[in-house]
């Protein structure tokens, strides 16, 4: 309806208003439209008179109509995605130059165009309303009249003759196909809700992916709409089975993401703390070999500069010498693979932020509370230990002349810390550790990237935090938890293969890098003396007048 | 002796009254004729060639408006669909094109033909007329300008325009301009005009329009007459309608066909006038008309119709004023 609208618009020279007037002729007086319906599938819509004042086939007219690809409750219900959406005009460049808009591209969760698999892009222009009893679907008018007619460059191609898409048959078969995937998915998950009474729970960041894993999970995947979901490809890996109650299932089935990201923070904790090495335990130490291996040297150099850089660390010194510790400067460390190191580092890191959480440990402690005991009592236990608080200083545990840092103020902080949470136990804690597994693949594979990039974001200047940030939520895996006759089970799609990367091992013969690191550390080294006694001077100058310090730093 | 309440569907005098006044108006049927024939030929040909207008003119009341609404509905059977649009052109002292253009989407039954300045109604007849043409095998769209002769070089000029917009989009614009016989001096004026780009584009073709000429034609004509239905879902031939006994038995308008003739032949050597005989469609439809009411009351299996029944029905159509009139206009 928005690209009838749009040219009927342009054709007659009538302002959008004059067409939602038009429009609303046709509809029963009293009328009251949901945002996500099509004009055309209201009810009482005289769609044979709409036709005849177009002068178009009813055929035409019909096929506006999104009753056909609109989702199933159980569909939305699982994949958490919604229908429909008009709220914003996506479409695909090639289409829209030659004047075609499908009410297809409105899916929110479809990431290519079903006829060119071309990316769909979101249009800045806002939609509004054009009339308060119109459809949702109006609401594009104008946006598609702006993106068609208001730059007269688009409208001319579409004039021309050479159409793409003017082959009707072509685009009613590709729609087809992709409607008939649809509505086959929502078929098999209410086959499955009949037979088994509980529908899988999909629990992943892409709404696109958690769409793909449903479809996959059931068994309707079609090559054609995987490809339109995702530019990469998901893998669903060995499902895994676990033994529980039926009761013990229903309350892992109702466990939300914000609680499971919880529930993978304590077991990392408790893990640590217990000195357990399940798999994926042995994958993080895996990682963390692999990317030592053939750096120490690198490690060595950066472990001088640190010393340097701590002993400007007084107060008020400026933000940018605390370099080469800040994450966002590949550009600052003498090899690339420390600052790779460096974002692992605080990736795993227990106690403050974690990854998988966002929490950090006296959050999770504060937190522990809101868990209701009756319900978990057999998925959760409470746990008190001691955690290693050094277990995540990988640069630090591997320098080899490993010297105590100088304590700048105050008592040194202890190594160890008092954890007191609850942690998943018995089958949860084996989903848990799946869970895990999955993650720190993801996590591989971002670090990997992060680092194939990192002269490209030393180049533009962006913040290599905030690009490991939207890698980390690309790769991250999707989960469908669903039940069965002995217990739970586990798919995990896997948008990464399980195995190591090939990381560019530094290695010992590549005498280059190393030479390299070597004058780059001495450059940046006599940089930060420079700096250091700079800021000494200013500091024994201005350090009477401070009132509130009362403690010089110990040199 | 025969009851006359037993006779099977005559019609009253208010149904026939109204059959009269329909066929008339020339909202009955549409009757193919020796002309329309012609003009269809050359209409269809000059669409396959490719030309984008033609002249049609001739005397009044021969029938023109009628022809041609036949020869347009004819033509889908012949080249597939052929959009047109049937304007009646206004005559005005001072050619307006907001007017003209809003008169123009008036007539095509435009929802949007009165807003927006002239400009906007020109472009949305051009879609208009674009979006038909598209859709056409011959990719035209036909404009059939009736009483063309009141279209002034302001006129033509637009319509050149609209006629070069359509061009651009691979479409043709076809301006079937009929009217009076002084539509063929317009196409002299125009020449002497220094307008020739107008007269090359919509004037080439032309054509004179002409009645019934030939006893022959006539009864070709009578026959179309026979044959036809009406009303017709009902199964009911026309004639029908006036004498059902009479048709029953086997009566036909051909029957007459010479006796008609003959009466039209000599009203016209009457009037003084040279040459064969013209029968404008109008006097013989009215002719028709007459004779098949007077014969109501005269219903009989074995129907006779007099002459002089004839002899009236030509004298109440009017066709001994208008060979008056005639005769004037070539003094």
């Amino acid at each position: 309806m928005a690209s009838l609208g749009a040219k009927y618009c342009h054709l007659n020279r009538v302002s959008i208003k004059v067409f939602g007037e038009v429009l609303a002729e046709f509809l029963p007086p009293d009328v009251s439209t949901p945002e996500s319906t099509c004009t055309v599938d209201t009810v009482g819509f005289n769609i044979s008179g709409f036709s005849k004042m177009l002068d178009e086939p009813l055929a035409l007219i019909r096929s506006q109509s999104a009753r056909q690809i609109s989702l199933g409750a159980t569909f939305q219900e699982v994949c958490l995605v919604g229908n429909v959406s008009f709220n914003e005009l996506r479409s695909c460049p090639e289409c829209l130059a030659d004047g075609y808009h499908s009410t297809l591209h409105q899916l929110s969760w479809l990431k290519k165009c079903f006829l060119h698999s071309l990316p769909l892009v979101e249009h800045r222009i806002r939609p509004k309303s054009i009339h308060r009893h119109l459809s949702g679907d109006t609401k594009l008018i104008g946006a598609l009249y702006q993106s068609w007619f208001g730059t007269e460059r688009v409208w001319h191609e579409a004039y021309s003759s050479t159409w793409t898409v003017s082959n009707n048959t072509s685009i009613y078969q590709s729609a087809k196909n992709l409607v008939k995937q649809i509505s086959a998915t929502e078929s098999a998950l209410i086959e499955i809700q009949r037979h088994h009474d509980q529908l899988p729970r999909v629990i992943g960041n892409s709404a696109s992916a958690r769409v793909m894993m449903t479809m996959k999970s059931v068994n309707t995947p079609n090559k054609k709409v995987i490809e339109l979901l995702m530019p990469v490809n998901c893998s669903i890996k060995r499902t895994h089975y676990f033994q529980c109650t039926t009761e013990q299932a229903n309350t892992i089935l109702q466990l939300d993401k914000y609680y499971l990201s919880v529930l993978m923070h304590a077991r990392q904790l408790m893990c640590n703390s217990l000195q357990l090495t399940p798999l994926w335990k042995q994958t993080l130490k895996g990682l963390e070999k692999k990317l030592i291996n053939g750096h120490e040297k690198c490690l060595r150099h950066f472990q001088k500069l640190h010393l340097v850089g701590m002993l400007i660390r007084v107060p008020g010194a400026p933000y940018d010498l605390r370099a080469p510790f800040d994450l966002s400067l590949f550009s600052k460390v003498p090899c690339k693979r420390l600052a790779t190191i460096r974002c692992l580092e605080e990736m795993i890191d227990i106690e403050q932020l974690n990854q998988a959480s966002g929490l950090s440990l006296s959050d999770i402690s504060f937190r522990q509370n809101t868990w209701d005991q009756a319900e978990f009592s057999d998925l959760i236990s409470q746990y008190s230990g001691f955690i290693s608080r050094n277990e995540n200083r990988i640069i630090h545990m591997h320098s080899e002349n490993n010297e105590v840092e100088p304590v700048l103020q105050g008592q040194p902080d202890p190594d160890r810390r008092l954890v007191n949470i609850y942690v998943p136990s018995g089958p949860l804690a084996q989903i848990i550790d799946e869970m895990l597994l999955s993650y720190i693949w993801s996590w591989t594979w971002a670090l990997f990237s992060v680092e194939m990039q990192s002269n490209l974001l030393v180049d533009s200047g962006a913040d290599p935090k905030k690009f490991l940030a939207k890698e980390l939520e690309k790769l991250s895996p999707i989960f469908a938890i669903q039940k069965n006759s002995t217990g739970l089970m586990l798919r995990i799609g896997s948008l990464v293969p399980y195995r190591h990367p090939s990381w560019k091992a530094g290695s010992k013969m590549d005498s280059t890098h190393i030479l390299e690191v070597e004058h780059k550390t001495k450059m940046m080294g006599a940089f930060f003396q420079a700096r250091l006694a700079k800021v000494k001077e200013e500091y024994e100058r201005y350090l009477p007048r401070l009132p509130w310090i009362d403690q010089r730093p110990s040199k | 002796m025969e009851i006359r309440t037993s006779i099977p569907n005559e019609p009253s005098l208010i149904e026939r009254t109204k059959i009269s006044t329909r066929v008339m108006a020339g909202r009955a049927f549409l009757i193919k004729t020796p002309p329309c024939t012609t003009y269809l030929k050359n209409m269809t040909s000059w669409l396959m060639t490719g030309s984008h207008g033609a002249l049609i003119y001739g005397r009044p009341r021969l029938g023109k408006t009628s022809a041609t609404r036949w020869v347009l509905k004819m033509l889908p059977n012949v080249l597939g669909n052929v959009p047109s649009l049937e304007v009646p052109v206004r005559g005005q002292k001072i050619a307006s094109e907001r007017a003209f253009f809003q008169h123009m989407l008036r007539c095509a039954r435009h929802r949007h033909a009165m807003g927006g300045s002239a400009g906007d109604k020109r472009d949305r007849l051009t879609e208009w007329l674009v979006s038909r043409a598209m859709r056409s095998p011959v990719n035209a769209v036909v404009i059939f300008f009736d009483e063309a002769q009141l279209l002034t070089d302001g006129h033509y000029d637009w319509l050149l325009n609209i006629s070069n917009e359509l061009d651009a989009r691979g479409c043709r614009l076809f301006c079937l301009l009929v009217g009076q016989s002084e539509l063929a001096g317009v196409k002299t004026k125009l020449i002497d005009g220094g307008k020739e780009q107008i007269v090359g584009r919509f004037m080439v073709r032309e054509m004179e329009f002409s009645g019934i000429n030939s006893e022959k034609d006539l009864a070709n004509c009578f026959k179309e007459f026979d044959q036809t239905f009406y009303p017709l879902e009902s199964k009911i031939l026309f004639s029908e309608n006036f004498v059902p006994k009479a048709v029953k038995n086997g009566f036909t308008l051909q029957k007459i066909c010479p006796g008609v003739w003959a009466e039209f032949r000599n009203k016209w050597i009457d009037a003084g006038l040279e040459q064969e005989p013209v029968i404008p469609m109008h006097y013989l439809t009215a002719t028709i008309i007459g004779i098949l009411n007077s014969l109501v009351s005269k219903d009989n299996y074995d129907l006779d119709v007099p002459q002089d029944l004839i002899q009236k029905s030509i004298a109440a159509s009017g066709y001994i004023e208008s060979l008056r009139a005639l005769k004037a206009s070539i003094r």
